[in-house]
């Protein structure tokens, strides 16, 4: 009785949730095709004022009167009258009993592992965020996976030892026996270089105790005995968020393409991708100098291709997003947006013709969340679309 | 979500049918206000529509032991609520034009009422998605989409700063599963919270 009706309000409510599978929005079709009136019925629920106006109806029921109505006339069974009756049976009783709480228990159980099984099927079909992933290359040239790498000591190597930690980090430590006799070594430098893949992000502590957080599609390279040297100079290619363990005497520089940035203790954010425009730089304490201007807490750094060099009030929220575990867009030029998309999620984006050449957007969400959660959010705009095959996106509008 | 929902089905209906109070106000809480909505669009009166559901319930009660699922509980409200409906809307003395529309609408065929039903599936599904929403984020979900009050508004009424009514709201279009409620918190303009528009596609 009624069964068809109760089927298809579920798929059409299925629907607005997003979440009808094929087989299922073939058999909604066919119903919608099945009558005129069917299909006028269904495209009512396009409507968000419909939908609104009816939730609110709905809600208008006064629950607590219409229980009063019907607990006025009825009279419930009082489990004191079956007392002696309970009492003989008492071995059956706790036996239905038991049964009851398996039930009860089975539905706990169902309702606790559920939602994990829906994320794994979802993570199967769609792409997942990024994760810690990275390559450490050591001064021989030997590359050690670290995602793969077990948590301990990973290499000895010219004076420091290299350490996965339990969390995950990379810890470079000096081996006591090393004379930090400032500027005696400088012959015996030893670079290593750790390279982020797309969909990577990873954290290491330096030798001197600078910590250094490292975003998708970057690359690093530092003298592994840091405190040895005269200055410390590190490379960055792409974006990282440095906390430098300041010493007066031995200044922490960051080298990019085309700037240097000298800390005179810091914390701050580099962004200086080779695909964006500019290079931006933003400092959330201590002070620094970007090509010889200082900055101060608050202020960010934007270094165009052309050498133009302006200084800024930072929206630190956006600028530490990434590290913060969120997207932040706020004004962001669309292709922006698409180009951290790509490297977050090791997705390559493909514009049609039709892509919308320019859609700023805003907007916080984590970057936990899975990419189809985050393009389904971007849709919801109605100036995009996107279609997605493998790893490639691509932009329509 | 079957094995769950048979589960849990199956424990109300033996508490149902052994009469207890719990096991009936289960089911009168899954079913009262889409049985309320159902009957106050056939008959386009909201205190006779109370007065309606109750005695569908109070027929449900007498019967407790006829039931074999709970989905057979479910259609036997729909149908007693829809006769109720209908004897209701013959009997009514003076009727208005909507009253009159319904009721010759009922009389001529069943499709009216199978439509209703779907439609107040549909509704209940969405509402319940609201109600499933923690007590705080609910209420600054209600003001916001319902009473269409603004952020910093809510943040007065509730003696709140934006901030919390910002994340309540940022929590709600999370948790919310239907696209077209999302949307219509999250509005075409404002919002710093889910991605949107904010300027002309050039």
């Amino acid at each position: 009785m009624l069964e068809e009706e109760f089927y298809i309000s579920g798929l059409i409510a299925k629907q607005l949730q997003g979440e009808l599978d094929s087989e299922q929005q073939r058999a909604l079709d066919k119903w919608i095709n099945t009558a005129e009136k069917n299909k006028i019925v269904h495209q009512g629920y396009c409507s968000e004022r419909e939908i609104k106006l009816k939730v609110q109806q709905y809600n208008q029921a006064n629950s607590e009167a219409i229980y009063k109505l019907v607990t006025d006339k009825i009279v419930f069974l009082k489990l004191q009258q079956k007392e002696s009756f309970t009492k003989k049976l008492w071995p059956a009783f706790a036996a239905a009993a038991a049964a009851i709480i398996m039930i009860v228990g089975i539905g706990l159980y169902n309702q606790r592992t559920f939602p994990d099984e829906v994320t794994d099927l979802i993570a199967q079909h769609d792409i997942p965020a990024g994760k810690k992933l990275a390559t450490l290359i050591l001064g021989n040239g030997k590359r050690i996976a670290l995602a793969d790498a077990q948590p301990g000591l990973l290499v000895v190597e010219a004076g420091i030892s290299i350490t996965k930690a339990e969390n995950g980090n990379l810890v470079y430590r000096l081996l006591p026996q090393t004379d930090l006799s400032v500027g005696q070594h400088h012959r015996t430098l030893t670079y290593n270089t750790i390279e982020i893949p797309r969909g990577g992000e990873y954290q290491i502590v330096l030798a001197d105790g600078t910590h250094v957080w490292l975003n998708s599609a970057t690359s690093m390279k530092f003298p592994t005995t840091l405190v040895k040297s005269a200055e410390r100079i590190v490379e960055l290619n792409g974006e990282g968020y440095f906390k430098v363990n300041h010493n007066p005497r031995q200044p922490f520089s960051v080298k990019t393409t085309n700037q240097v940035v000298e800390d005179l203790g810091t914390e701050f954010n580099i962004n200086a991708y080779a695909d964006e425009s500019s290079t931006v730089t933003t400092l959330l304490d201590g002070s620094l100098s970007v090509n010889s201007k200082v900055l101060v807490p608050g202020q960010q750094a934007v270094l165009k291709k052309s050498g133009n060099l302006t200084v800024q009030a930072a929206d630190m929220q956006e600028a530490l997003a990434w590290k913060n575990g969120d997207f932040v867009f706020r004004n962001d030029d669309f292709r922006m947006v698409m180009r951290k998309i790509s490297r977050w999620y090791n997705v390559d984006i493909i514009y049609d013709a039709s892509a919308p050449k320019n859609i700023p957007l805003g907007g916080m969400i984590s970057r936990k969340k899975t990419l189809s959660l985050l393009l389904n959010l971007m849709e919801q705009t109605g100036a995009v679309h996107f279609t997605r095959k493998g790893r490639t996106i691509t932009v329509s509008k | 979500m079957g094995a769950k929902d048979t589960a849990d089905d199956a424990y109300w209906l033996n508490e149902f049918q052994r009469g207890t109070q719990k096991g009936f106000t289960w089911f009168f809480n899954v079913h009262n206000k889409s049985l309320f909505y159902f009957a106050s669009r056939l008959i386009q009166d909201i205190p006779q529509a109370e007065e309606l559901v109750s005695q569908c319930f109070i027929k449900l009660w007498e019967r407790q032991q006829n039931f074999e699922t709970a989905e057979n509980i479910k259609a036997f409200l729909y149908i007693t609520c829809r006769n109720s409906c209908l004897k209701h809307l013959r009997d009514l003395k003076r009727k208005t034009a909507d009253q009159q529309l319904y009721l010759s609408q009922l009389e001529e065929s069943e499709e009216t009422v199978l439509y209703e039903i779907i439609d107040t599936e549909i509704i209940s599904i969405i509402a319940r998605e609201i109600e499933d929403l923690p007590d705080r984020c609910r209420e600054i979900f209600s003001l916001l989409y319902f009473e269409q009050k603004k952020t910093s508004e809510v943040a007065l009424l509730l003696n709140i700063n934006v901030q919390t009514v910002r994340n309540q709201k940022i929590r709600a279009i999370e948790l919310l599963k239907t696209k077209l409620i999302k949307k219509g918190l999250s509005g075409m303009h404002l919002l710093a919270f889910l991605l949107f528009v904010n300027g002309d596609i050039k």
